[in-house]
């Protein structure tokens, strides 16, 4: 029973990363953005959620309201971060959004009327956990969380599959070159960035519900390194590179935890976690700088579903229509 | 007044923090994030030497950045120098990657708990009957002058710190111009480590050692990196003694808890107003 | 149809390009001709809006365009192409063409909604890439990935790329540079063909073979300065011209 509680918690935590990479891979590996604000986001959506159901501090409403809420005030708040900052190129983007989810941070940790500070809040509920009995709650909380990581996956694959998706590769390959053909770039990165924060937003309603507490201190840099570090491993640009990956950072990480050790050695343990991640990452980077699933080529016949055989055969000599 | 005495302190380790991250971005191209983590060696060595092997405070120091340089350019060449040829994202990557390693091994082998130096309180010097600072603080000031000083020789007489400069302005013709950009950047690696170092023990010196010092700070670093123009080495200075005021006069009106944030919020202003940084520095 | 009037532009100091104007007339190849750092880029960057101009007037198609952003002038037909052609390396031919066309399904929630007009657009904007590739012989290399052409297969994307938007004016940043001889004179009946069916061009390189054989009118620039202009015949005999390009190289 043990086992089984530990084994859905770790698919439930796992779930949730896969859920973050996913994201992250919507504006990080496909539109390229340098964004290391993830866990920024991931606190707002966790921080506004908490704040509008719990009682108190907090407007107590109904759980709906608050994920729906969540939602909608972390889109409002990476509108802000987004419209400032997304002029900025590379580098100064990512210091840029790093900053940002820092002093966020820094302000859940200071405003104790709003957030409790560091002591956190505590007893959060989750959601059925009135009809569903406390010994497999973990199990049926995983199942939700791989149901919405499987909405999220599949979303996002529609989208990389879309026009859409052929675009923002586009940017990423070479933002010149799509201004030159008359794209309005910055709209469409806001937008992008917009959604991914959503997302990622949403994704803190599921883990204040895994963890059942808020504090600042889940909500560290380490976060968005651990979401990065996934997404390089599984393979940038790739949906299914970025559920494998987390996967595979989270067994990776947690799996240490099932070495039975006297307690004086957990400390070393813990700095083998670390130390772990840290060479896989580095390994991946060496050896397979694609990541583990390589971001996959469709060619647009297939996406299509043309017959090649049904194709103009007849080249139509150069002249080109007025409209198009 | 204590304020502005205090800014400065940080504004002066900043520097010796803030100058090596940025002499790798500027020869290497990319971020440096486990420099951050460089700081967090070089504090922990001197406390090896100075704690366990009992050296003199001023000998554990010179060990410990002496021993952080070194390690650092080894570091590089087994972890930056193989995938070089791979682009600037992998290289940011791979310093994640590396400062996870670095992270963990401290971790491991020191463990969670909160250390000092254990060096005894410093008497305060007196100014004009005024007590303006401690011995410590002073100290601290003086080994970052000194170094500033000695870093503005190095890049104005010396061969490689001509390279260096040369390599700053125009990374091809340098190259066309001969300069050996191999040794150069052994070079580059030693004294930003070295600095890094230094920077670590000089900021455990005003507070306590803790396995977070290096993420704390490399994100100041960073701020402060940007805010004194890419890879320009006196923006650099003067953007570090800027926030470092900044942050610790900011502390009169506004909570310490968000001092922090200060650097934060100025990065981002200077971003939106210039999105080169204050000075000039090469177009990337 | 394009009319540049004394665009200057500043970079800290240094005048890139002073006091130049031109005017290219519909249906004319015009070269622009220059040592490098003459300022032709510049001059090409402030046309196409990538880059402001100090000041000066632009206009096009008998309406001032400065001022306004680099995606409204390729609305109205000004195409421009890169002295490096990259493109999108990681993108197919197919998908680096069929990316240029405005299409709906290019935003969130269009991809969801408007599922049955993106087809409609796709198929349409498909053929039409298709009949490109082909007039470019590039057709059996649809599938490939950009970043396996060569230089000079890519400077016919380049020139594809820029069809694909239904160009009046094409910009084209060295077209010639880096391709062989038996290419160029492929690249050389592209133009003459398009220009033939219509099309205006304002072309930079340093082949001067080439700009002579293609160009009906030559302008030369020298440190930001227009030092000449006229046709290939007159260049070519131009003092001014000459010592410029005898003292570079």
């Amino acid at each position: 029973m043990d086992i089984l509680v530990f084994l859905s918690g770790l698919i439930a935590l796992g779930g949730i990363y896969a859920m973050l990479a996913v994201s992250l891979n919507v504006n990080g590996g496909m539109l390229g953005l340098w964004d290391l604000g993830v866990v920024g986001y991931f606190a707002v959506g966790a921080y506004s959620y908490t704040l509008l159901t719990h009682d108190s501090p907090g407007l107590g409403m109904p759980m709906i309201a608050g994920v729906i809420g969540s939602v909608v005030i972390t889109g409002l708040l990476s509108l802000f971060i987004g419209y400032t900052s997304l002029r900025l190129q590379s580098e100064y983007l990512l210091i840029t959004t790093f900053a940002f989810a820092e002093i966020i941070r820094i302000i859940a940790a200071n405003e104790e009327w709003l957030t409790n500070g560091n002591i956190g809040i505590f007893g959060l509920d989750r959601p059925f956990q009135d009809f569903i009995p406390g010994t497999i709650y973990m199990l049926f909380f995983a199942g939700l969380v791989l149901v919405v990581l499987a909405i999220y996956y599949v979303f996002a694959q529609k989208l990389a599959d879309s026009p859409m998706g052929r675009y923002m590769r586009a940017i990423r390959e070479n933002e010149q070159v799509t201004q030159s053909i008359g794209k309005k770039i910055f709209a469409t990165k806001l937008k992008v960035f917009i959604l991914s924060s959503c997302m990622v937003g949403l994704a803190g309603c599921f883990y204040v519900w895994y963890m059942s507490i808020i504090a600042p201190n889940m909500f560290t840099s380490a976060i968005t390194f651990t979401v990065w570090t996934a997404l390089v491993l599984g393979g940038m640009g790739n949906n299914r590179g970025a559920v494998v990956g987390a996967f595979v950072l989270i067994l990776v990480q947690e799996a240490t935890r099932f070495i039975p050790v006297p307690a004086e050695y957990s400390i070393l343990l813990a700095g083998l976690r670390q130390f772990i991640s840290g060479l896989m990452l580095i390994l991946v980077l060496r050896f397979l700088p694609q990541g583990l699933i390589a971001e996959k080529f469709k060619s647009v016949e297939k996406l299509l579903n043309f017959q090649q055989n049904s194709m103009i055969i007849e080249p139509k000599g150069g002249r080109r229509n007025a409209a198009s | 007044m204590d304020y502005v005495v205090y800014g400065i302190i940080t504004g002066c380790i900043l520097i010796i923090a803030s100058i090596g991250f940025s002499m790798v971005w500027k020869t290497e191209n990319f971020l440096n994030i486990a420099h951050g983590q460089l700081l967090l060696i070089g504090a922990y060595m001197a406390y090896l030497f100075k704690s366990v092997l009992n050296f003199p405070f001023a000998l554990a120091m010179v060990c410990s950045v002496i021993a952080t340089a070194v390690l650092g350019l080894l570091l590089a060449k087994v972890f930056y120098f193989p995938v070089r040829k791979s682009g600037i994202l992998v290289l940011l990557f791979t310093s994640i990657g590396l400062s996870w390693i670095i992270y963990g091994v401290i971790q491991a082998i020191v463990g969670p708990e909160i250390r000092t130096f254990g060096l005894e309180t410093s008497k305060m010097i007196d100014v004009f009957g005024r007590q303006i600072m401690s011995a410590q603080e002073l100290f601290i000031i003086v080994v970052s002058l000194i170094c500033v000083i000695a870093l503005h020789f190095v890049l104005t007489k010396t061969k490689n710190g001509k390279g260096f400069r040369a390599m700053a302005e125009n990374r091809d013709l340098a190259q066309i111009r001969g300069i050996n950009s191999r040794q150069l950047s052994n070079y580059v690696w030693l004294i930003s480590s070295g600095l890094a170092g230094l920077a670590g023990i000089l900021l455990a010196m005003t507070g306590t050692l803790n396995m977070e010092l290096g993420w704390q700070q490399i994100l100041i670093i960073m701020s402060v990196v940007i805010v004194g123009g890419m890879g320009n080495i006196y923006g650099t200075m003067l953007a570090a003694l800027i926030i470092g005021l900044s942050m610790d006069i900011s502390t009169v009106v506004i909570p310490t808890s968000y001092r922090t944030a200060i650097a934060f919020v100025i990065v981002i202003l200077v971003l939106l107003i210039r999105p080169q940084g204050l000075s000039r520095g090469g177009t990337a | 149809m394009l009319q540049v009037k004394a665009l200057s532009k500043n970079f800290g100091g240094v005048q890139a390009v002073k006091n130049v104007s031109l005017e290219v007339n519909k249906g004319e190849i015009v070269g622009l001709i220059g040592p490098n750092g003459a300022g032709k880029t510049t001059l090409f960057n402030m046309v196409s809006l990538f880059l402001s101009s100090n000041s000066g007037e632009i206009t096009f198609l008998n309406e001032k365009i400065d001022g306004s952003t680099p995606e409204a002038v390729v609305k109205r037909g000004l195409l421009r192409t890169f002295q490096t052609p990259v493109g999108f390396p990681k993108l197919s031919l197919l998908e680096n063409l069929m990316v240029v066309p405005p299409n709906e399904g290019e935003g969130i929630f269009e991809t969801f909604l408007k599922r049955k007009t993106i087809v409609q657009t796709e198929q349409k904007n498909y053929e039409k890439v298709c009949s490109l590739l082909r007039q470019f012989n590039l057709y059996d290399k649809r599938n490939e990935l950009a970043e396996n052409l060569s230089a000079a297969e890519l400077k016919l994307l380049e020139l594809c790329r820029q069809l694909m938007a239904d160009p009046k004016i094409m910009l084209l940043d060295e077209p010639a540079s880096g391709v062989n001889p038996m290419i160029l004179d492929k690249m050389v009946d592209h133009i003459l063909r398009l220009r033939d069916e219509g099309m205006t061009f304002l072309v930079i390189d340093h082949n001067l073979g080439f700009i002579y054989r293609i160009c009906d009118r030559i302008y030369c620039l020298a440190n930001g300065e227009l030092i000449a202009s006229g046709t290939p015949e007159e260049i070519s005999n131009n003092e001014n011209v000459k010592s410029v390009y005898l003292g570079v190289s």
